[in-house]
């Protein structure tokens, strides 16, 4: 037996620890391990809540914006606050451009590397990667020329030293499957890729006056003038113009490169349809609301729990039974650490009790994360792409039915596989595709709005602290890229008195509770075959597949060296660290 | 299509001491320093990737750091062409840092003609707002040396000294 560990994961944001033990050549346990504490909620405390998105959006520099949306949701509902229809509308535009965006840069940036090999791209035939790429889409960049170009220009990286982007890859790993003219279109969509989403995302810029870091929330609406008669406005026709432009050029990228690369790439390794299902129980609170955001029915994200794979029936959500456990968490429960507190009683006392770093091996009979272990009903849930998919295919939308059917007949495959490694990854260019053809309605609802005088993006009847409440509490729920996100606040005598965020790699990526159940990731890696214990390609195509965010999950850092397939067993000496980050004898906290 | 265009970014975490050499070096030549209108400062931060579009079509790119080289403690360093191959990879505490954005321009076929890194070895990178001594003594000499190569690539730069009031706004 073997215990083979990475720390840190890396193609991701923030820090993530995963062990796993290595039997007969399959993963036969695992623990995720946080490994920086996050410390927002204590920063937050005696703010006024009007100021909490500011802050709380500084979570993650990633999914920028999504904190910002679920702080200001908290507040207006802890203050009875309803938005006027321009800020619903700015909002969705604003969250369905990040989810496209970041589903785009997930699948090129952060998880490719893990199917596509870049030294196999140099050995492709640029004409026989001409005919692959023509034979899947209508792409127009698609010439034999054209991918000579992009091979050239790899070329010329190598030679200079600078692997940069691609040095983290396991280049020559057995598990890597596709021929070189597949890895070549796949390098060149990469790079394309990066150009599409720096320009999509112009949209944030625009609405939020910069990005990332959005500056034009508001509790009670948004800050952005809208005026079809001002040229200086943020919202005119000539901005409509613009959005409708980028969503029109996401549309076409989406449409003819990312979704035909994903089932291309799919088709190379359909074995990972069997792969990385994890707990078979899915929740998400739904959101783009076409109304009230108190009618969930109204969702464009459908909200709904899936229990024990059953597509049969979808569960509502009741906020009140989420808690969080921290039996194998770094903090302190004043009611005792076997036991769960909800959010909105949440705690976050931190106390770390793991080894002193650098270290071989976490101790994962006691605590080993930062992360804490939510649970729903005292269930683990899966969240992100895949379950808002899954919860939207069950719950008959049409739309998603339609497109989730196409897919599986594509593979001739039933809906079962999409529990699993490549479920998630198709899960993600499904909603990509479907978000990207809503945006234009959203633009066109803005457009109609102001063509018609209405220009109220605020609602101001309860800026002012004097008409609050002594005291009130509240919540705000929302599909982040990544997942289900909520925010909880407790407001007294105008300032928070208590604030928790239980983000989705919180839920994905936390560790076990106190009834040993195991967190999403830890149950997905259960029986992941590894050809190479040195090399663990295969864990990090699990991992990697839920998008880990772990910068939102925890932060601030207690640095350790990088210690990649690193069989802890056999080696005993860890590597020198080749960070900066210093390794501080217990966990440093930010901003107290 | 049009003249050059020079950037000088300033890269690091204000949070972390001596991480910050580069911005706190970018802010003198802000508020210190008249430059000409073709050059502009850009606040990098621990940003990565999300530079590419500030910095598109930028033709001569000088970046401003902390860099660890095993050197003594503020020394100045640069790197330019064929040596910027040698910066140390990814250290910054998010997984993307400078070097990958030049590979990401070079990729993208929009890398600046040219690159020049000025840095300075750092003392210290734990939690802090302070530069060390080190480093500290270290940022004259890197503003210095910033000017001296935009003077080189921009002829007709005017790096006037503005009044010492202004000093009083410095945030640090």
């Amino acid at each position: 037996m073997a215990r083979v560990v990475i720390d840190p994961v890396t193609r991701i944001e923030g820090h993530l620890r995963i062990e796993t033990e290595v039997n007969g050549g399959r993963v036969t346990d695992a623990w995720s391990s946080g490994t920086m504490f996050r410390g927002i909620e204590l920063i937050l405390r005696g703010r006024d809540p009007r100021e909490a998105w500011i802050w709380a959006q500084r979570i993650c520099g990633v999914c920028t914006t999504v904190h910002a949306l679920a702080s200001v949701r908290a507040v207006e509902n802890a203050l009875g606050i309803d938005i006027p229809d321009n800020a619903r509308l700015v909002r969705n535009i604003i969250a369905g451009a990040q989810n496209v965006q970041d589903h785009v840069v997930h699948f090129y940036h952060l998880h490719a590397l893990d199917w596509v090999d870049v030294t196999l791209a140099l050995k492709a035939d640029p004409a026989k990667t001409s005919q692959l790429a023509q034979s899947i889409s209508e792409w127009p960049k698609s010439s034999a020329v054209y991918f000579k170009g992009v091979q050239d220009r790899v070329k010329a990286l190598v030679a200079s030293r600078q692997l940069s982007l691609f040095s983290s890859g396991d280049w020559g790993h057995p598990a890597y499957q596709l021929p070189p003219e597949a890895n070549l279109l796949a390098v060149a969509h990469y790079i394309e890729a990066l150009d599409m989403q720096r320009d999509f995302i112009r949209i944030h810029a625009v609405l939020g006056g910069k990005n990332p870091h959005l500056q034009t929330y508001l509790v009670g609406g948004m800050s952005t003038a809208i005026d079809g008669n001002e040229p200086e406005a943020v919202i005119n026709p000539e901005r409509i113009t613009l959005f409708n432009e980028l969503a029109a050029r996401a549309k076409t990228f989406v449409q003819q490169v990312y979704v035909p690369d994903v089932l291309a790439v799919a088709g190379f390794y359909k074995e990972w349809f069997g792969y990385g299902e994890g707990l078979g129980n899915f929740m998400a609170y739904g959101d783009m609301p076409a109304g009230s955001i108190d009618d969930p029915a109204g969702f464009f994200f459908p909200r709904g729990v899936l229990l024990g794979r059953d597509l049969g029936t979808v569960h509502p959500v009741d906020a009140g039974r989420i808690t969080e456990y921290v039996a194998h968490s770094w903090y302190d429960y004043s009611v005792g650490d076997q036991a769960s507190l909800p959010p909105a009683k949440g705690e976050t006392n931190p106390k770390y009790s793991g080894p002193k770093p650098p270290f071989e091996q976490l101790d994962t009979e006691a605590k080993y994360s930062w992360l804490k272990s939510p649970r729903y009903d005292d269930k683990p849930m899966e969240v992100g792409p895949l379950a808002r998919t899954l919860i939207a295919y069950a719950s008959g939308d049409e739309q998603v039915k339609n497109t989730v059917d196409g897919v599986l007949a594509h593979f001739n495959a039933p809906p079962t596989v999409l529990f699993s490694t490549l479920g998630r990854i198709a899960a993600r260019a499904i909603e990509a595709d479907i978000v990207v053809q809503k945006l234009p309605d959203w633009i066109a609802q803005l457009d109609d709005n102001m063509a018609h005088g209405d220009v109220r993006i605020h609602n101001g009847d309860k800026w002012d602290p004097e008409s609050w409440p002594r005291s009130c509490a509240g919540f705000g729920l929302e599909e982040a890229p990544r997942g289900s996100l909520g925010h909880w606040v407790e407001i007294e005598n105008k300032k928070i008195v208590n604030y928790q965020a239980i983000v989705p790699s919180t839920w994905n990526a936390g560790p076990r509770d106190a009834q040993g159940q195991r967190g999403a990731y830890e149950a997905a890696l259960v029986n992941t075959p590894i050809a190479d214990p040195e090399r663990p390609l295969e864990v990090l195509r699990t991992v990697h597949s839920f998008d880990p965010c772990l910068a939102c999950a925890v932060h601030v850092i207690d640095g350790k060296g990088r210690r990649y397939g690193h069989e802890a067993m056999a080696m005993p000496e860890p590597e020198g660290s080749t960070s900066l980050l210093p390794a501080p004898a217990a966990p440093v906290f930010g901003g107290l | 299509m049009s003249g050059p265009r020079i950037a000088v970014v300033g890269l690091g975490n204000l949070m972390r001491a001596d991480d910050a050499v580069g911005m706190v070096a970018l802010e003198r030549l802000r508020m210190e320093f008249r430059l000409p209108q073709s050059v502009s400062l850009i606040e990098g931060g621990t940003l990565g990737l999300d530079l590419l579009h500030p910095l598109a079509g930028v033709t001569h790119l000088l970046a401003l750091d902390a860099i660890d080289t095993g050197v003594p403690p503020g020394t100045l360093l640069r790197f330019a062409g064929d040596d910027i191959a040698d910066l140390p990879a990814a250290k910054s505490v998010h997984l993307l840092g400078f070097s990958d954005l030049i590979g990401a321009m070079r990729l993208t076929g929009e890398a600046p003609r040219e690159i020049v890194v000025l840095g300075v070895q750092p003392q210290k990178i734990a939690w802090g707002t302070q530069l060390s001594a080190p480093a500290q003594a270290a940022l004259e000499r890197l503003v210095d040396a910033a000017l001296r190569q935009l003077e080189d690539w921009a002829e007709d730069a005017q790096v006037l000294p503005q009044l010492a009031a202004q000093e009083s706004a410095w945030y640090w």
